[in-house]
Parts: structure tokens; C-alpha cells; sequence
């Protein structure tokens, strides 16, 4: 049995899905049929601490950052063909934050 | 000291009397290194260092970095450091390393030579420059040759003045090119945009008579091009071909290419690949040979971001090649950690996956 809050982590979820597909179908229409791939981000990349002594950065610079709220990744991954005949690959990551937001969008190159 | 990775067994078991060309190239550029007055210390891993006390590795990645430390804990003993290392021969004679790829973008492993500067998906950074000359496959021993003579001619004619900078981007990543341009303290004057640039089209001139080539284009699987894209997000265009870059001399340029498998080096057919077309015409590259990213809008992230701090990097007066791209890596984090507090998983990617093929010592500007 699911918890109240496994539950409302799965409204999250499904509701911030909607938010990343409706937005890269309008601009991305070659993706609108993929399947993202979700990832949640609720704590950033940890670092090699020695890595920040060496970057000269104050820890207290990246204590501003803690409370970050979490989100979702959506990377929708597909490939296009080209005129020419090779075939270009076509990734789009968004991700979208507790309040529903989209808050970065990159693209392949 | 700057440490040459020089494979010398096997580049002999693998082009066989073809080997003899590429030594006297490789002399030719160690004496030039020496008459510009950089301490080189040259090593087969496969004998390893005994004056240092490092046993033999085998040319595996794995083995190689855990040489590579040993080394390095042996020089620390002694108050020297590795400045740089540079790696002689391509991949099928030293392998890139493999990291895990942090983004789900079924793009595998992500190959790269930043395992070598002691980087990995802990520690993002590498602790010394990594630069490599690669070979055009295994049957061409004349391609390795060539491109070690170009960088001995590089060094004896000394670092460049202030050279001329272009840009050449998908229109439709105009906005991002030009704040990149800008952030970097750069005219956007110098921003050619794909299209209406297309391949057979280029204003050669300018082109080579550029010092710092700065490609935002589009990489494909199956063809040697880099594409443009107009602003509607459309089809593909080619914008630039090997074919474009015959006679042409990019000597002591450096290409920066964000484009999806940019630095790949296996032909295509009978077609070498852009990367190795510029550096047969002189070049140094910078570029990944997995998929790359950014966002389709200012501000520059991702490879945009690389890209900025790159050319601020390759600017600065008196850089060495490789200091200058381990600089830039630097300056990214340092960015990143600063506004976001943390890296997500592209920006993991493109910290580790982008590899400098040229001589990381190479004195780049007065």
C-alpha cells in the first residue's frame, strides 16, 4: 500500500510530465511520441570536496544553494533523418521543478 | 615537467616500417619543444619510468591512469609536478578513457582523455592538461607523421600574434552564438550564420584567416558534415565538409566545435572526418567525440558555456594549448557551482567529455 506522501510524489510526477511533453511537442514535434526518460533531481551532483578547495570557491558560496527544491528531469531522446541521408540525433532534456516550472531546457547539439 | 606519452613498442608492432616516418617526426617535434625551452620527459608505458621507481602498464586505460598517479606521486617526492601530458598516437594504439555517462540519453559511455589528468566523475577536473595527437587509423602511419612535423613547424615559428577570431553558427542558435561571442569579450561582427552559409559557399579567405574558429553547428551519425539549421527549427543544411577545407591551411588555429560527435576520427567511407581533416590542415581541435549540449536560448549552458570560457581562455597572453583548456573547464565549474550550487547531469557530461587533439604545451599567444 502506497503511502499519502508516495502518493503525492506520484501527482508530482505525472503532473510535471504533462508540463515537459506539452511544451517540447509544441516546439520539438519530433519528439512528441517519444517516452521520456525521468530522472528526479533532489540533491545536486556531490563533489570531491579537495575539488572545491582547488576551484578557490568558499563553501559558504554553495551553502546559499542548499535549499533547492526538487524536480524532474524528462530527457526525450529520438534521431531525424537529414536530406542527405545521415541521421541526426534529437535530445531534449527539461526539467521541471516542484511548482510546476519549467527551469532549464537543453537541446543536443 | 611536460610528460610525452610516446607508445613506442606498439606503434612499431602496429605499422610495422611504417613506424620510421612517425619517429622522425616525433624527433623532430621533441627537438622543436626543446629549442622553445619545454622541460619534456619522454615514456613508454610499456617500459614505464624505473629512474622513477614506476613499474611497465599495459595500454589500457585502467592501467594507464594508475601509471599515470604513480608518476606523479614519484615526481611529488621529488617537488616536480606534470605540467602536461601528451599523447602520441590514436586510440587504437591508447585507448580513451570510459566514465559513466550521468545523462539517459542512450548515448553510452562517455570516451574522453580526462582519465589521464586524474579526472573522474567525482573529481570533474583534471589535475594536468591532456592533449593528444591521433593517427588516421592504423594502415596510415603517414597521417601520424604529418601531423607531429606540423606541430614541430608550429613550434619553431612560435606562438602567433593576436589573430582574428570567426564564429559560425546554426542561425538558429544565433542568440546563444552571439552571447557567447559577447561574454567572451568578442565582436558578434565575426558570426557567420548556417544557413545562408552552406557547404561549397565559404568565404575562404576569412576562414583561414582566422587564429580561433568557434563552430556551433549540428553533428550526425553517418556523415563527415557539420550542419546548420535555420531559425524555424528545420531540416539540417551542411555547412561544412572536409571536401571544404581542401588546400586550405589552418596552421596554429585553434577550432573549437561543440557539435555532436565533433571529435571523431574514424572515416566514413572514404571520408575522414572534420576533425581530422583540420588537423591535417594544421589545426588544434576541441571538441567530443559523444553527443553534446546547450540550450537553445541565451544564457550560454552546457558546451555554450565551455565554448565562452575556451575563448576567453585561448586569449589570455603568454597560454599554453592546454592550459588554457583546463582553464576553461575551471572558470565553467567555477560558474556553475557558483549560481547553481551544484552540476546536474549535462553539465557532468560536457565537463568530462570534450578532448583537445594538438600539443597541450603549445605556447598558443604572445
Amino acid at each position: 500500500m502506497s503511502s499519502r506522501a508516495d502518493r503525492r510524489v506520484d501527482a508530482d510526477l505525472r503532473d510535471a510530465l504533462q508540463v515537459a511533453k506539452g511544451f517540447v511537442s509544441a516546439r520539438w514535434p519530433a519528439l512528441a511520441q517519444v517516452e521520456p526518460e525521468v530522472t528526479r533531481i533532489s540533491t545536486k551532483h556531490s563533489l570531491n570536496p579537495d575539488l572545491i578547495v582547488r576551484l578557490g570557491i568558499d563553501q559558504g558560496e554553495l551553502r546559499s544553494h542548499d535549499q533547492a527544491a526538487s524536480a524532474y528531469t524528462f530527457t526525450f531522446a529520438s534521431q531525424c533523418g537529414v536530406a542527405d541521408g545521415a541521421v541526426a540525433p534529437l535530445v531534449a532534456a527539461v526539467t521541471v521543478d516542484d511548482q510546476q516550472r519549467i527551469v532549464k531546457t537543453i537541446l543536443s547539439k | 615537467m611536460h610528460l610525452v606519452l610516446v607508445p613506442r613498442r606498439q606503434l612499431q608492432r602496429g605499422y610495422g616500417p611504417g613506424y620510421e616516418s612517425i619517429s622522425t617526426a616525433l624527433n623532430a617535434a621533441l627537438s622543436a619543444r626543446a629549442a622553445a625551452n619545454i622541460a619534456t620527459q619522454i615514456y613508454d608505458p610499456e617500459d614505464g619510468m624505473p629512474e622513477l621507481g614506476v613499474a611497465p602498464a599495459e595500454l589500457t586505460s585502467v592501467s594507464l591512469v594508475a601509471q599515470l598517479a604513480a608518476i606523479a606521486g614519484a615526481l611529488a617526492t621529488r617537488n616536480g609536478i606534470i605540467e602536461s601530458l601528451w599523447i602520441i598516437g590514436g586510440p587504437e594504439t591508447v585507448p580513451f578513457g570510459s566514465l559513466p555517462n550521468p545523462m539517459r540519453d542512450h548515448d553510452g559511455p562517455i570516451m574522453s582523455d580526462c582519465v589521464y589528468g586524474m579526472a573522474s566523475a567525482q573529481d570533474l577536473l583534471v589535475h594536468w592538461p591532456v592533449g593528444r595527437t591521433p593517427a588516421g587509423g592504423a594502415d596510415t602511419p603517414d597521417t601520424l607523421a604529418k601531423l607531429l612535423s606540423l606541430i614541430a613547424a608550429a613550434h619553431k615559428a612560435g606562438p602567433h600574434l593576436y589573430g582574428s577570431i570567426l564564429g559560425l553558427s546554426t542561425a538558429r542558435w544565433s542568440d546563444v552564438s552571439a552571447a557567447v561571442l559577447a561574454m567572451a569579450g568578442e565582436s558578434t561582427e565575426n558570426l557567420l550564420l548556417a544557413p545562408p552559409l552552406c557547404s561549397g559557399q565559404l568565404d575562404t579567405g576569412r576562414l583561414t584567416a582566422a587564429k580561433l574558429i568557434y563552430c556551433n553547428l549540428h553533428g550526425v551519425i553517418g556523415s563527415t558534415a557539420w550542419y546548420g539549421q535555420s531559425l524555424e527549427d528545420t531540416d539540417l543544411l551542411p555547412t561544412l565538409r572536409p571536401a571544404d577545407l581542401d588546400g586550405l591551411r589552418f596552421d596554429r588555429t585553434v577550432v573549437i566545435t561543440q557539435a555532436c560527435f565533433g571529435a571523431k576520427l574514424r572515416s566514413i567511407g572514404n571520408e575522414q572526418t572534420m576533425a581530422m581533416a583540420l588537423l591535417e590542415a594544421g589545426a588544434a581541435v576541441i571538441g567530443a567525440i559523444g553527443l553534446t549540449y546547450g540550450s537553445p536560448d541565451p544564457p550560454p549552458s552546457e558546451s555554450d558555456l565551455l565554448a565562452q570560457h575556451l575563448l576567453i581562455a585561448l586569449r589570455s597572453p603568454g597560454q599554453r594549448l592546454g592550459a588554457a583548456f583546463m582553464s576553461a573547464h575551471q572558470a565553467m565549474l567555477r560558474d556553475l557551482l557558483r549560481h547553481q550550487g551544484g552540476l546536474d547531469a549535462d553539465d557532468t557530461k560536457t565537463l568530462l567529455e570534450f578532448v583537445l587533439y594538438g600539443d597541450p604545451a603549445m605556447l598558443i599567444s604572445l
